[in-house]
């Protein structure tokens, strides 16, 4: 790939003195669409963290690169704006900002200006319905006291309408039940196009029924040990992640 | 990882400190005497059992202590405080009426403006005295009285003799006896039986001489099946000497009737505000306390609801943000003494540069208060390593059939909420002032709308540089 | 020779509104102690490397324990300091781990009517251990114990101390107990308060760097029986942990008050505090009050308090009832039930029989 939207070279990070990521090499081109699969503490949501720019986790050496920018030390809020997107495993509770205000408030600060009350109401209405999500819950606070797959659809609806040109969902459809995670997937698909890329962490295959992938990497012990087609799902569906250990 | 911490700045004072050259037109001599005492009552010229009140209250004053728990009030002194000053004025009907100087510390304060747009009725106090009363000709054809207290003793004198000080009797405490003795202002509401007041009702008290108390009293009287929100607002400009703000609020709330009281208090940092607020509810009524407390020396407030009537309510919601220099010490305090009564407290405070923010609340349930319920909400958010955060709830069970929980928590803003605000593309700055703005909430959005822009206005954000 | 108990008790950090009457706990009339020995045998025999001696055998650093002011009341722990007539020493070497619990049985009875124990337990670094102390009396006599336990855990330590009360109705009880969690280590207390004619209990505990007090803490109230139960956890070292849970339930005319207070000194970054108090209330005229306080010099650290107090729930007695309990079977379920985290802390041994004079109390069987 001679410009990928995503490069990742070398990757090295730890948590509280702790390695996690050991030299992870990534690309992910403009279009395409990755998933990153792994045995539980791999690394996966590391990366995805670190790649939004996590405070807690230290890059000890490597880089990322981003729309050919180097990011690594980059603030989260400047990545954001940047175009990059995380879809959280858990993402935060916060009471007494209201899930439309800080949306209102989140595009208006990716694109310069606020959105105009009524464009943006009309706009974020109509993202609900297509996460079948009911329109009160523009006016709750947010993800305040939401179930495990409102919380999700309440980060897949952030996606839609902060319309980033990387999105990285870590673990989206973990934790919801086959109608949500058709609902969800429907919600991912009409977003990506060939503007935009998705970077999709997993433990099962439910949403790759709905998305095809590009490209598929296996995430063990803070490396990708294994890149290929999507072949290398039935490889994983059969065998696991034992032989790379 | 470095930490940032996250600096709140402080209210912005300007408009408060205005301050206007002092004159007045009758003062007392500094500190407490039976003369002083007389004096005050005949300057208003008051009934007989007034100055009997007065006097007796005085007598009190003498024979109480000062309370040996919460802050501490060694630096008021009590003999070197004005305790009455008169200003140069007689009550108006008409701002126009109004002198210059103090007609401008009301409408910077935008006074005028408000009951134009959107209050029932506006009262103005200034140092001792109320200079401006109005109600609406449309909410006085409903029945509904509103004067200021002085007023109110002449033309509603059994009433008052009735309930004055009655919910909060001198010998209450201290402050609640200097209050009964040297007394002036205030207001008085009474609402006849079924009279909806859709609109708020204002008193705005104004404290401009230095080194002067203000005790002023507001009697509220909501008949049965009634509703009305009444608005306290209070500022003073700041002096080097200190200030002493000893009002009392005593609410009656009859059967069936909703009663909503809001405070923004924002006294100077030299005002000792030592104020009583009490409310009895009688069954099916409820009360509701929204209370923003920013300003002030040091603060004891603890507005209490004794729910004397079956499924008789109180809710309180209140915030309190104690900077430099400042002791907020307030919560609130509810007694049930009625079968199925419920309560629900929330409280939220913040204290940053050295501020000291304690809530202090109680809850009592008594034997004859069977199916009660009661819940209580306290929040601190502690802003840096100077400022001090207490929380000191008390709750007293006399009875088996109950309801009860109480939680607080205590703690600073959440690193991982505002990386998960940044990750949407919000700077730091924004997300920690989201969250702080998201805090109040709860109490800013039960206030009418200007008064919630006020607040969070008050509530003013900046990020201070990494501190290690 | 006769000394007198008279001083208020279990006073507040911070004192609150005078007119509840709940700043302290003041005795209804002066208690007269009289001075006399205590002869029942109560140090065990051990067969592992932790010594134990009786009080104020050995002159050792132990005694350097707590400067600071502690305890129910300077009187009460003044008497004990002074007078005492029973007690130990304890000391877990460096490294040595026991997990064989250390009992003390302390018994009172028509003679041995006056306990005034003086204990020190000191676990050296990396040492580990279990001590539990019981205290019951005959029937009938009336009787007074007054104790003073003092637990230091040096470096990476830990202590754990069981204290059960089971006095028959008519006993005084003042126990004051004062914990040194020194960087590392933990202190775990779980307390069983089942019986006295007033119970005064008071827990301190110094919490240093990286250092945990855990306490768990269950009563009874039943006759007229009057609990006064005080904790206050001060964080003085940054990462520290303190936990506090405090179950119980109140029948017949009893009356608990419980006061617990959370304490962020500053430097105590990165410290987490949480303290939880229930109370089943099980007759109209049970009283119960409960203080949980909150203080904090500290803005990184992370404090709670939750407190509730409620009738049985309804929903749960009428589901074991619809399984064929009895009302009463029922209640006794829900309370050992709403226990079960204190109650899963003791030895086994303890717990059944803890548990049995749980359910005789609930159901009055009880011959006191």
């Amino acid at each position: 790939m001679a410009n990928p939207l995503l490069r990742i070279e070398n990757l090295q990070v730890e948590i509280d003195g702790k390695r996690i990521l050991n030299g992870l090499d990534l690309e992910v081109g403009l279009g395409e669409v990755h998933v990153l699969m792994g045995p539980n503490g791999a690394g996966k949501s590391t990366l995805a963290n670190v790649l939004m720019g996590h405070p807690s986790y230290e890059v000890v050496g490597g880089r990322i690169e981003f729309r050919g920018e180097d990011v690594t030390e980059m603030a989260p809020h400047e990545r954001a704006r940047l175009g990059l997107f995380l879809s959280f495993q858990y993402p935060q509770e916060i009471p007494g900002i209201t899930l439309a205000d800080f949306l209102r408030t989140a595009k208006g600060s990716g694109e310069g200006e606020q959105p105009g009350l009524l464009e943006f109401h009309k706009l974020l209405q109509e993202k609900m319905s297509v996460l079948e999500m009911d329109a009160k819950y523009a006016e709750r606070y947010l993800n305040h006291g939401f179930s495990g797959g409102e919380k999700k659809k309440s980060e897949i609806l952030q996606m839609l309408i902060l319309n980033p040109i990387l999105a990285v969902l870590d673990e989206t459809d973990s934790g919801l039940d086959i109608d949500a995670v058709q609902v969800v997937a429907k919600g991912v698909k009409g977003f990506h196009n060939p503007e935009n890329s998705l970077l999709i962490i997993t433990h099962h295959q439910s949403l790759l029924e709905h998305i095809a992938a590009d490209c598929v990497h296996f995430l063990v012990e803070g490396r990708i040990v294994e890149s290929g087609g999507k072949e290398l799902l039935a490889h994983v569906e059969e065998s696991g992640f034992a032989a790379y250990r | 990882m470095t930490r940032k911490k996250t600096y709140v700045a402080d209210i912005d004072r300007t408009i408060y400190d205005q301050r206007n050259p002092f004159s007045f037109s009758f003062k007392t001599d500094k500190g407490l005497t039976e003369e002083i005492v007389r004096e005050i009552s005949r300057q208003k010229s008051e009934p007989a059992w007034m100055l009997e009140f007065r006097l007796k209250s005085l007598e009190v004053y003498h024979e109480l202590d000062l309370p040996p728990w919460g802050p501490d009030l060694t630096e008021l002194d009590v003999e070197n405080i004005v305790t009455y000053v008169k200003p140069n004025v007689e009550r108006k009907l008409s701002w126009d009426d109004i002198p210059t100087d103090i007609k401008q510390t009301f409408d910077l304060l935008g006074i005028p403006k408000a009951e134009h747009e959107f209050l029932a009725g506006v009262g103005a106090q200034y140092d001792s005295e109320v200079v401006y009363h109005s109600i609406r000709d449309s909410v006085a054809a409903q029945g509904v009285v509103y004067l200021d207290m002085e007023t109110a003793l002449h033309e509603y004198e059994d009433l008052v003799r009735e309930h004055f000080m009655r919910l909060v009797p001198p010998s209450d405490h201290k402050f609640a006896a200097l209050h009964g003795a040297v007394w002036s202002g205030g207001s008085f509401v009474y609402v006849p039986a079924g009279v909806h007041v859709e609109i708020p009702l204002q008193s705005y008290f104004r404290s401009n001489a230095p080194g002067a108390g203000q005790f002023e009293h507001t009697l509220i009287i909501a008949e049965p099946g009634s509703y009305l929100h009444f608005i306290e607002g209070c500022s003073a400009p700041r002096y080097s000497v200190n200030n002493l703000h000893a009002g009392c609020v005593e609410l009656f709330v009859r059967e069936g009737s909703t009663l909503r009281y809001s405070t923004i208090e924002n006294w100077s940092r030299n005002m000792f505000n030592l104020n009583t607020k009490r409310a009895l509810v009688d069954k099916d009524g409820a009360i509701e306390w929204i209370s923003g407390s920013f300003g002030s020396k040091v603060s004891m407030l603890y507005p209490m609801s004794i729910l004397r009537g079956e499924r008789a309510r109180a809710e309180f919601i209140g915030v309190s943000f104690a900077g430099a220099g400042q002791t907020l010490d307030t919560g609130a305090k509810v007694v049930h003494a009625a079968p199925y009564t419920t309560s629900n407290i929330n409280s939220k405070s913040i204290s940053k540069g050295g501020g000291k923010a304690i809530y202090r609340g109680l809850v009592k349930i008594t034997e004859r208060a069977k199916h009660a319920k009661s819940t209580v909400d306290c929040e601190s958010l502690i802003l840096d390593n100077d400022s001090v955060s207490d929380t000191i709830p008390i709750i007293q069970v006399d009875t088996d059939e109950v309801d009860l929980g109480h939680e607080a928590k205590i703690g600073r803003i959440s690193e991982e909420a505002i990386y998960y605000l940044m990750s949407r593309g919000i700077d730091e700055e924004e997300a920690k002032a989201m969250i702080v703005r998201g805090f109040v909430e709860p109490i800013s959005k039960e206030l009418p709308l200007e008064y919630a822009v006020e607040m969070n206005r008050l509530v003013q954000l900046e990020l201070e540089g990494t501190i290690g | 020779m006769l000394k007198t108990i008279s001083a208020p008790m279990n006073r507040l950090p911070r004192l609150g509104y005078r007119w509840l009457k709940l700043n302290e706990y003041n005795i209804s009339e002066p208690l007269q102690v009289p001075l006399k020995p205590y002869t029942h045998a109560y140090l065990p025999q051990l067969d592992h490397e932790v010594k134990i001696n009786r009080a104020g055998s050995s002159v050792s650093r132990l005694k350097l324990l707590s400067e600071i002011p502690y305890g129910a009341s300077s009187e009460l722990v003044g008497l004990v300091e002074d007078h005492f007539n029973a007690g130990i020493e304890l000391l877990a070497p460096a490294g040595v781990a026991v997990s064989e619990p250390v009992v003390i049985p302390y018994h009172l009875d028509g003679e041995n009517d006056v306990l005034l124990d003086l204990n020190v337990v000191a676990a050296e670094r990396g040492a580990s251990v279990t001590v539990v102390m019981e205290y019951s009396s005959d029937e009938g006599s009336s009787t007074i114990h007054n104790g003073v336990t003092k637990i230091l855990a040096e470096e990476g330590a830990e202590v754990h101390l069981v204290k059960i009360q089971r006095l028959n109705d008519q006993g005084a009880h003042f126990d004051s107990l004062y914990v040194e969690a020194s960087p590392y280590s933990t202190v775990r207390f779980s307390q069983v308060e089942l019986g006295g004619k007033f119970s005064i209990t008071n827990y301190l505990s110094r919490v240093a760097d990286n250092a945990a007090t855990l306490t768990k803490s269950m009563y009874l109230g039943d006759g007229e029986r009057v609990l006064d139960l005080s904790y206050h956890m001060i964080h003085t070292g940054f990462r520290s942990t303190s936990d506090l849970l405090v179950k119980g339930a109140l029948k017949d005319k009893s009356r608990k008050v419980f006061r617990g207070t959370l304490d962020f000194k500053r430097g105590a970054r990165l410290s987490e505090g949480n303290e939880e108090e229930y109370a089943l209330l099980l007759d109209p005229d049970v009283s119960s009050s409960a203080i949980p306080l909150l203080l904090s010099e500290e803005d990184d650290i992370m404090g709670g308090h939750a407190a509730s107090a409620g009738k049985v729930d309804a929903n749960q007695l009428f589901y074991l009832m619809s399984r064929g309990l009895s009302q009463e079977e029922a209640t006794v379920s829900l309370v050992k039930a709403a226990c079960w985290p204190v109650l899963a802390e003791l030895p086994r041994q303890v717990r059944s029989q803890i548990e049995g004079e749980l359910e005789a109390r609930l159901t009055d069987q009880c011959t006191t």
